[in-house]
């Protein structure tokens, strides 16, 4: 049997030409589905109930779970063509970025407005204008073993001459939001301030700068700040007493509360004896320098796509958003992951001494600043700092520390 | 003779080519076309299943490629003959969709300033400062709302100041000029209204309770959250003064959950007829500027931060050779990125060819065993060897603690952290993901060597050392010099391990301007500047660094390729 070639070709084109008009005007279902691109820590903490936030209220709600590091890189390439979130979920300090890129549209806190600081909500601010709604704020503070300290110190500076303190932080790279602690308590800010929020000059060079440079430098060694150390090693060396002091934030709270592998001094890896709550000791910094701590917080936070606004499901995305700032959400946000609500109504009816403690040693804490710039900032101090540390600057600290600052301030200023 | 003759007769290679096509284009066996029609309309049916979405999505561009490609897929395996082309047919498709059409579209990019702040189009950067413009009175009292429709079934907010929480003060109004009844205005004649049902809906719980205010009626849940009244509730702006959304006394905007309304205004007027922007306070007028795809005033303040994607023509290319401040970083990773690429070549290929010989001697037992062994480095996915590395390189890592006895915790050698242990670092885990491939290639080489030359070089007296050299040595280069130079080809741009690694750290100098770490090959420096270095990503300078690798590797390729051509002449 032979079959025609032209016959099958025919058949082929009429079978695709009769699809094609039975489309005639195709049609395209409603969309009613909100997509939230979040973290994984947000996933714990929100999913479920804005999920359930939106079946009851006629809304598909469909929470992307991305990696913390790469969400923002991601939503900025997809928003623009169409295919990204309607929601997202990152830190305050993402904001400056996320304007600059054109991806998100300013938000009417409507009646949460009045439930959050202005503190709070300066870190979602551009110009002036709000762009997020904030979720929950963390900050660091000292964290102690009761076990074996009954008191926190009041003098830091000889606790970390004296190797009692722990800070995590990178060789290389350093850890300038960990380093606020220090760097803050010699009188500088990352960016000078005026009128309660940041303006573009750094606020880190100068006599200041100097002092602290010098302090940086004398703070190396095997005694005093160690780079490097790993999680574990940092959770175990706490746990059992081995320093006294950890520079960390609520996020450490559940894991000095598990057993950790960690290298003793020996170098023998041995595994800790996990901490009970309430040997979880919270207190303020001392300052090293002899100013004020203004250690840096963060606020989580959520953000509207520039698409939503006027779009065909704008109010749906509006009322998950306005649950997100709610106390409901913050709340259960509070009970799944112990985050501190940065809404105040649900931050009232928390209980949690340790939430409570982190919430008054960052009284003073400034959120993060927000420029478009900001990851230079960062890199560039945390590497002038790190470097110190390292003794990369031993033959003149002040000149090393400063030189960074001024080359820092030279591409801001270019930007 | 006649062989040599019947080759080069044209006459003869037609005649060879039509038993060819005899062969392979003659009539098929009945299974043939049948699975073949089979998977072909399989096929179809996705492609044209692809096609009404594209139409309906109104992307004709798409639409006319997917068709095209449809048509040629059909042709190709349709027709009679053209085997070549049945073969060849997906892997040219899907060469040009994931290869060509890349590599066109980053040579485009290259010559525009697409970034952090130049993300979108003009259209997008518009939308966005005229969302900006709106700026929310936080000071004004918000009122809760309901959005209600007018006998001209227009939509309005029917909103309640509870300023005042004994005594609220109700508002009604939509927009006059689209033709709603009620222009903003406060309701005086209470009487009119059910006020009760307002003052219980402080939210939206309870709106079917409608309210009878000259015929109004209140929008159910439902009917709110249909698409159109979602794009329109959120969109509607009553002007406070009834008349402008643009005059000072400014509009009323419902927040995004459509809960409440609250006194809006515009701190900038868009023009859309000329597309420029005036400020209201100064009246600065900012001007779209296509060279720079920011709207500018005269005096060059940006009206937002936000700009668009423009062709910027060759600035990009300008900048890498003329931007100071890239020049002295650029320079020593130029530098660095041929060492390390000559170095992985060089070194894998010593140690493979080593290995090949000794493997090659036939009086090693187990050889096979042995060579089963040296090849589980290739077998093995590169970036989990990366991290396995990257542990044994830790301060406190597997090399310093173990291999080199390292107790002192002051004289550990900082693999991952200074530039020169770093470095070589880097080029030891090279050695050990690549040495493998060399060493297969070599073994191929060695054995396709004719066994009488060895043995004729041996009658004539020459040493193991002179055959290698002399015999052996330029045979292999001869088959492998082209591996070679895809091999540095493809060193050139190892980026896993340089990110795997070390992540091109460690970081120099910190009064550095532009901060290129120790062990950055030009690709990994490239992905820093298009998603992590400065004010953000700038995937304009990245593509134009990649234009520039591109043609530095193909013209090395090339150069090095016709030099091989002269090495094979000589043999």
């Amino acid at each position: 049997m032979k079959i025609s070639k032209r016959g099958v070709s025919a058949a082929i084109a009429t079978v695709a030409t009769g699809a094609l008009l039975a489309l005639g005007t195709p049609a395209i279902a409603a969309n009613q589905t909100v997509t939230l691109w979040v973290d994984s820590g947000t996933a714990t903490a929100i999913g479920k109930e804005v999920k359930a936030f939106g079946a009851k209220n006629g809304i598909t709600v469909n929470v992307v779970t991305k990696d913390f590091g790469t969400l923002r890189a991601a939503a900025i390439t997809a928003i623009p063509t169409g295919n990204g979130p309607d929601i997202l979920s990152g830190a305050h300090d993402w904001t400056g970025k996320l304007v600059g890129a054109g991806v998100i549209a300013p938000v009417n806190l409507g009646a949460n407005a009045k439930s959050f600081s202005s503190s709070v909500l300066s870190g979602f601010q551009v110009g002036g204008k709000l762009y997020g709604v904030p979720g929950w704020t963390e900050n660091i503070a000292l964290v102690y073993n009761k076990k074996f300290t009954s008191t926190p110190t009041t003098n830091l500076k000889t606790a970390v001459a004296n190797g009692d303190v722990e800070v995590g932080f990178d060789k290389n790279n350093g850890d300038p939001y960990h380093f606020s602690v220090f760097s803050t308590s010699f009188g500088l800010s990352q960016y000078k301030r005026a009128n309660g929020t940041w303006t573009t000059t750094i606020g880190m060079g100068g006599a200041n700068g100097a002092k602290y440079a010098a302090w940086l430098a004398s703070a190396k060694g095997g005694k005093a700040l160690t780079s490097g150390l790993g999680w574990d090693q940092l959770n175990g060396q706490l746990q059992d007493g081995v320093v006294k002091y950890w520079v960390t934030g609520p996020w450490a709270v559940g894991a000095l509360q598990g057993e950790h592998s960690y290298k003793n001094a020996a170098g023998a890896t041995v595994k800790s004896t996990p901490m009970k709550a309430s040997d979880i000791g919270v207190a303020s910094f001392p300052s090293v320098g002899g100013s004020t701590v203004h250690q840096f917080s963060g606020v989580r936070g959520y953000w509207e796509s520039v698409k939503v606004p006027g779009s065909d499901k704008a109010v749906s995305v509006g009322k998950v958003l306005d649950f997100l700032a709610g106390p409901v959400a913050q709340l259960a946000s509070y009970n799944n992951s112990k985050n501190t609500p940065a809404n105040q109504v649900a931050l009232s009816k928390v209980a949690d001494p340790i939430v409570k403690a982190f919430g008054q040693a960052g009284v003073n804490a400034y959120p993060m600043a927000s420029f478009v710039f900001q990851d230079t900032t960062w890199s560039k101090i945390g590497l002038a700092e790190a470097g110190l540390i390292a003794g990369k600057g031993d033959s003149n600290p002040a000149k090393y520390w400063q030189d960074a600052m001024t080359a820092l301030q030279t591409v801001i200023d270019a930007s | 003779m006649s062989e040599i003759r019947e080759l080069t007769d044209v006459k003869a290679q037609k005649r060879r080519a039509k038993d060819a096509k005899a062969l392979y284009g003659g009539t098929p066996s009945l299974h043939g076309i049948l699975i073949k029609i089979a998977l072909l309309a399989i096929v179809d049916a996705a492609g044209v299943f692809a096609a009404m979405q594209l139409v309906g999505f109104q992307q004709w561009g798409y639409f006319y490629t997917e068709v095209a490609v449809l048509l040629v897929l059909n042709f190709a395996y349709l027709r009679r003959g053209g085997l070549p082309g049945k073969y060849l047919a997906p892997g040219v498709l899907f060469l040009i969709a994931f290869q060509v059409s890349v590599v066109f579209y980053s040579a485009y990019i290259a010559f525009t300033n697409y970034g952090a702040l130049h993300n979108g189009a003009m259209q997008d950067s518009i939308v966005q400062a005229k969302l900006d413009s709106a700026v929310n009175d936080t000071n004004a009292p918000y009122m809760p709302v309901i959005v209600v429709r007018d006998v001209n079934s227009k939509l309005e907010f029917l909103a309640s100041d509870f300023t005042n929480e004994a005594k609220p003060i109700y508002y009604i109004g939509g927009d006059v000029q689209a033709g709603a009844v009620n222009a903003w205005h406060q309701i005086t004649d209470l009487q009119n209204v059910k006020t009760e049902t307002i003052v219980s809906n402080t939210t939206l719980n309870n709106i079917d309770q409608a309210v009878g205010y000259k015929g109004v009626t209140a929008l159910t849940p439902e009917e709110v959250t249909m698409p159109e009244n979602q794009s329109a509730i959120s969109s509607l702006k009553v002007a406070i003064d009834g008349k402008s959304i643009d005059s000072k006394a400014g509009f009323m905007a419902a927040d995004p959950s459509a809960q409440g309304v609250q006194r809006t205004y515009f701190d900038s007027l868009y023009n859309a007829q000329n597309n420029t922007f005036t400020r209201v306070s100064d009246g600065t007028v900012f001007s779209a500027n296509q060279t720079t795809g920011f709207f500018e005033s005269q005096s060059g303040e940006r009206l937002t931060q936000t700009g668009w994607r423009v062709e910027i023509g060759w600035a990009n290319f300008a900048k890498i050779f003329g931007d100071t401040r890239l020049r002295g970083p650029l320079a020593n990773i130029l530098a660095w990125t041929v060492m390390f690429a000559f170095g992985s070549v060089a070194s894998t290929f010593v140690l493979g060819l080593a290995l090949a010989f000794l493997f090659n001697d036939e009086r090693i037992r187990f050889r096979k065993v042995y060579r089963s062994i040296m090849i589980l480095p290739y077998a093995f996915p590169a970036f989990l060897s990366a991290y396995v590395w990257k542990g044994m390189f830790n301060d406190n890592g597997f090399i310093n603690r173990s291999i080199l006895q390292i107790h002192d915790n002051q004289h550990l050698i900082p693999w991952l952290t200074e530039i020169g242990p770093a470095r070589w670092a880097v080029l030891l885990c090279n050695l050990w993901l690549g040495f493998p491939y060399m060493f297969l290639i070599c073994t191929g080489a060695l054995q396709a060597i004719p066994a009488e030359l060895t043995e004729s070089a041996t009658i004539d007296g020459a040493s193991p050392w002179q055959q290698f050299r002399l015999i052996k040595l330029p045979l292999l280069l001869v088959t492998l010099a082209p591996l070679l130079i895809s091999s540095f080809a493809f060193n050139f741009n190892n980026f896993t391990i340089i990110y795997l690694l070390t992540g091109g750290g460690p970081a120099g100098d910190p009064s550095l301007q532009v901060q290129a770490g120790g062990t950055d090959i030009l690709i990994s420096f490239v992905y820093k500047i298009a998603f992590s270095s400065g004010v953000g990503a700038d995937y304009g300078l990245a593509s134009a660094f990649s234009i520039l690798i591109f043609l530095f590797i193909g013209s090395f390729s090339m150069i090095s390729f016709r030099r091989t051509r002269f090495l094979e002449d000589l043999n």
